[in-house]
């Protein structure tokens, strides 16, 4: 239920949300990794990896944009939010593909999940995890309301459009 | 050929001697080996008295087990334990150990946000992961804790050795990183630089927290300043001499050449962990920017 203070949850304000809106994290999330940053096993943390403390000021700077959008839906502030955002993934994404070790794949490997060998196939049959499995299909077909749905056919594997590669 | 998970690193012997530096050829290997291995009971052919030792190294041409060895079960053998370790290490409980290994697998499979983390990964990149199928619990031999096999695409989790859910879930993570690898990259087992790169990324993204950094010597209360690579070559080099038995020399040239591309790629997980914190729930919270769903 949407407070006061909390303006921007208001239905008349998603319309003025920018199309990559779905970048920004809650206002909880970034104080935490605010909270991580700065505390001293964190701060450890950086230390013993790149031997130095991290610069903190960026996610301190997340935390007051994202309750001035949440209060005041101040869209200067949610403009900020995902720029910093885009930033962040932008910067997680050039160091995977800076790795020039291997090439990447245009598809999945040919025969992903193809048949075992006997032995092995036998041993997953009787083991617990194919029972276990094969009953939580079975909770999953059962509706809410008892039914039985038919079983669904097996989905053929897809990589999702908008996976890193 | 199987990619041989956990071999423990011995800490370096001698205090002063860092990383990389020349190390005498005939005592280098045996320092990534934590016990001496038990005598095979199958297969017959090979007779071990170190896991590193010049035989396998000069075989290995003519020999492609490639690691089979110590896990007799992927071929259809059975571990038979002797009476020392039947009746006090109770090995040979098969039935007992590889349902509660099970088990974990399941509640891992639930409930650990780091596996969930790497299977939406895997899903998205077009490589779904089925419990039964990919996952299977043997018996090892002890030096190892788990292992990924190629050639069946599935994870083996050492039921007699990894008995806790927190080691299994270490395990899966560390083998689904290189599943991972395996599903979106022309990942070549057989080349000693992709092997090493993976590793590298496994161990950077679920080993090496501070305190195992010091249990294998690379670090100590007056030395933790950048010491987690050194951590993290270490153990990739360890790996690389148990995978294919060659010189730690040569696996420490091997790591030193791909380290910085590889060191630096934390996909699918993006951030380096810390032990004891809520950095993976977090990472799994932001799996959907980079379309893990």
């Amino acid at each position: 239920m949407a407070t006061e203070t909390d303006i921007a949850t208001e239905v008349s304000h998603f319309e003025s949300l920018p199309a990559e809106a779905w970048l920004v994290r809650s206002c909880e999330q970034f104080e935490a990794e605010l909270k991580e940053c700065r505390r001293p096993k964190g701060r450890f943390h950086q230390y013993f990896i790149h031997g130095e403390l991290a610069d903190c000021s960026q996610w301190r700077e997340d935390v007051a944009n994202c309750y001035r959008w949440r209060r005041k839906a101040d869209p200067e502030a949610m403009a900020a939010l995902v720029e910093s955002e885009r930033a962040r993934r932008d910067a997680r994404l050039a160091a995977h593909r800076a790795n020039t070790v291997w090439e990447s794949r245009p598809a999945p490997p040919d025969g992903w999940n193809g048949p075992l060998p006997e032995h092995l196939e036998r041993k997953r049959q009787d083991s617990f995890l194919h029972r276990m499995q094969t009953e939580d299909a079975a909770r999953e077909r059962e509706g809410s309301d008892g039914a039985t749905a038919p079983p669904q056919p097996p989905e053929t594997p897809q990589r999702a459009q908008c996976v890193v590669q | 050929m199987i990619i041989r998970e956990t071999v423990s690193c011995e800490a370096m012997p001698q205090s002063d001697e860092k990383y990389g530096s020349e190390v005498p050829q005939d005592s280098d290997k045996d320092k990534c080996v934590k016990s001496e291995p038990h005598d095979l009971k199958t297969p017959p052919a090979e007779k071990k008295t170190g896991a590193g030792d010049d035989k396998r190294a000069s075989d290995n041409s003519a020999k492609v087990d490639y690691g089979y060895d110590l896990y007799p079960e992927r071929q259809g053998g059975k571990y038979k334990p002797s009476v020392w370790e039947h009746f006090f290490l109770h090995e040979g409980e098969n039935l007992s150990d590889q349902i509660t290994c099970e088990k974990n697998v399941y509640n891992c499979f639930k409930k650990s946000h780091g596996v969930k983390l790497m299977l939406a990964a895997l899903k998205a990149s077009g490589c779904p992961v089925d419990m039964s199928r990919n996952v299977s619990c043997e018996t090892c031999e002890h030096i190892v804790t788990g292992g990924y096999d190629p050639s069946t695409n599935q994870i083996v989790v050492c039921q007699n050795v990894a008995r806790k859910e927190n080691v299994v879930q270490g395990i899966l993570v560390h083998e689904l990183i290189h599943m991972f690898d395996f599903c979106t990259k022309k990942v070549n087992f057989a080349n000693l630089e992709h092997l090493a790169c993976t590793e590298i990324r496994a161990a950077n993204l679920t080993h090496c927290s501070y305190i195992s950094s010091i249990m294998q010597g690379d670090s100590s209360p007056i030395n933790i300043k950048r010491t987690h690579q050194e951590c993290v070559k270490n153990k990739a080099a360890c790996s690389l001499v148990a995978a294919r038995g060659i010189s730690k020399r040569e696996a420490v040239r091997i790591v030193d050449l791909v380290f910085p591309q590889c060191y630096g790629d934390l996909e699918p997980i993006g951030r380096r962990v810390r032990r004891n914190s809520d950095d993976i729930r977090r990472a799994y919270l932001e799996r959907h920017k980079y379309g893990y769903v």
